[in-house]
């Protein structure tokens, strides 16, 4: 399962963009950011208590099952007094989930999160970038590990001098992709696919933004 | 004599890096080169520095040109897109730069601008995509230039990759070979027992290989760079020496003449990285023999 991964915007940030606003409703998300802890319905209260204790308003507060659905309108629907007696929404899920109300509702929105990356469960509570969804996907030469996501240069003929026994230079607790695909590579017996020279990278597989639409056939 | 000729002669070469001044006037900054004129062979001019900004490389390259020293334009990867490398390399070249030596570089961890975005859009020290181009007399977009841009390529080569990943000094050695390479540039080299291993275990395909040694000058300055530039860098004997020692200087200089001389016997030559110690230097080339 591919999860939205998010993290808590700071105090400081989160009442700067509710300067002046002081009526305000709070929404949380039941998928994500619920597994995450970062906006699911204890955190929304959490929240509500910041607010309460700052002087601001609460007018109401709402975990809607998936925020980035379509349907999310419909479920708001209920709580439309509260959400329209309030100045701004105070949304708790990540950017998609933001994006998808202030379309919908056609509301003032504040996000109380930053959405860091798409990432995968890999144990519990645990999730890693594995995707950027670049448009080029090289992994079939690299042994199913991305190099553009998982090498922080995003080089793809690594490893750089950075390598330092099997972890990268900007961060000694996370792994060097060059290291990783030469392991794997050299498990399959594929070690030749390591000297292959790839070609310079297009950075432009999906120009962004990203656009698909459903060809009628 | 020129690096060039130097390489071709197999003479015992000797370059040194040095950053292109900001602050200082100019006449002092080649004064500081002429105390060791005649015994460095190429001065490589860096580009981007941990702490930021520094001055115009291609024009203090051309600065030392004009004082016949033999400039080396010393660029990376991770701040420029092909484009901008395409027109920095044809720049230095109509400046009339023989000699270039490209990184991938470090990913900055000091200095300004931190949140800025590194390209790193060509692969470690390869420049194929690039250099291969200008070689044959045009652009990346295949556009022809009015003459080709050939140089005298230096290339990074990471002396403790066995430690990981065995083959894979090897096969960058061989692409690095196919461009080209005038010579393999080293990883700074403390340990020389490790050092000759490393020689031993991978072919060079008959390119130089130029040690990078690094003058540490004291204790704190090797703990600097293991901490902000890699864990391990300068290895515990040398801190431990620096820091005991009562003359720090002399016991910078007996450090630096001694991975010199056994260097002599193993590889090609030294590339001195002097970190503004550039007044400095003929006090360790003297302890090292290098005239």
């Amino acid at each position: 399962m591919i999860r939205s991964i998010t993290k808590l915007k700071s105090e400081e940030e989160i009442f700067r963009l509710l300067e002046g606003l002081n009526r305000i409703f709070i929404i949380g998300c039941g998928t994500c950011v619920t597994l995450t802890r970062t906006g699911g319905a204890p955190e929304v209260a959490a929240m509500k208590d910041t607010l309460l204790e700052s002087g601001k308003l609460v007018t109401g507060r709402v975990v809607v099952p998936v925020a980035c659905d379509n349907l999310t309108s419909e479920i708001l629907a209920e709580e439309l007094g509260r959400i329209e007696q309030a100045d701004a929404l105070l949304i708790m899920t990540c950017a998609f989930g933001v994006q998808t109300v202030s379309s919908q509702l056609k509301r003032m929105v504040v996000p109380a999160l930053d959405t860091l990356f798409i990432g995968k469960e890999s144990g519990s509570g645990q999730f890693n970038e594995i995707c950027t969804q670049c448009g080029t996907c090289v992994i079939g030469e690299t042994g199913g590990i991305c190099p553009v996501t998982v090498c922080h240069k995003g080089l793809i003929n690594g490893p750089c001098g950075g390598t330092n026994q099997g972890r990268c230079e900007i961060d000694s607790n996370k792994d060097c992709a060059w290291t990783l695909i030469y392991n794997r590579l050299k498990e399959l017996g594929r070690l030749d696919s390591m000297r292959k020279l790839q070609g310079p990278r297009n950075f432009l597989g999906e120009p962004t933004p990203g656009k698909y639409e459903m060809s009628e056939s | 004599m020129k690096l060039k000729d130097a390489l071709k002669k197999n003479k015992f070469v000797v370059t040194s890096e040095v950053q292109p001044p900001i602050e200082t006037e100019p006449d002092e900054f080649i004064d500081r080169l002429k105390l060791i004129r005649g015994r460095v062979d190429g001065f490589s001019l860096t580009e981007v520095e941990i702490e930021g900004v520094v001055g115009d490389t291609i024009k203090t390259c051309d600065l030392l040109k004009q004082h016949k020293f033999d400039p080396i334009f010393q660029t990376t990867t991770r701040q420029k897109n092909r484009l901008q490398l395409q027109n920095d390399l044809i720049q230095a070249h109509d400046a009339g730069v023989e000699n270039l030596l490209v990184f991938t570089e470090d990913y900055r961890l000091t200095g300004d601008s931190l949140q800025e975005m590194m390209f790193f859009h060509v692969d470690a020290g390869k420049l194929s995509s690039v250099l291969g181009h200008l070689k044959d007399g045009h652009t990346v977009e295949g556009e022809p230039l009015p003459g080709k841009a050939e140089f005298i390529l230096g290339s990074g080569v990471e002396s403790s990759w066995g430690k990981n990943v065995p083959d894979l000094e090897m096969r960058e050695m061989e692409e690095m070979t196919k461009i080209g390479t005038g010579y393999f540039l080293t990883t700074p080299v403390f340990d020389l027992d490790s050092f000759e291993k490393f020689l031993k275990s991978v072919n060079t395909f008959g390119v130089p290989v130029i040690a990078e040694v690094l003058i540490i000058r004291n204790a704190s300055m090797g703990q600097f760079l293991n901490r902000h530039m890699r864990q391990g860098m300068v290895p515990d004997w040398v801190i431990k020496k620096l820091l005991r020692a009562p003359e720090k200087k002399k016991a910078s200089i007996e450090i630096f003449a001694d991975i010199v001389t056994g260097l002599k016997d193993l590889c090609q030559g030294v590339h001195i990285i002097s970190i503004g110690a550039e007044e400095q230097l003929r006090h360790y080339m003297d302890a090292a023999k290098l005239y």
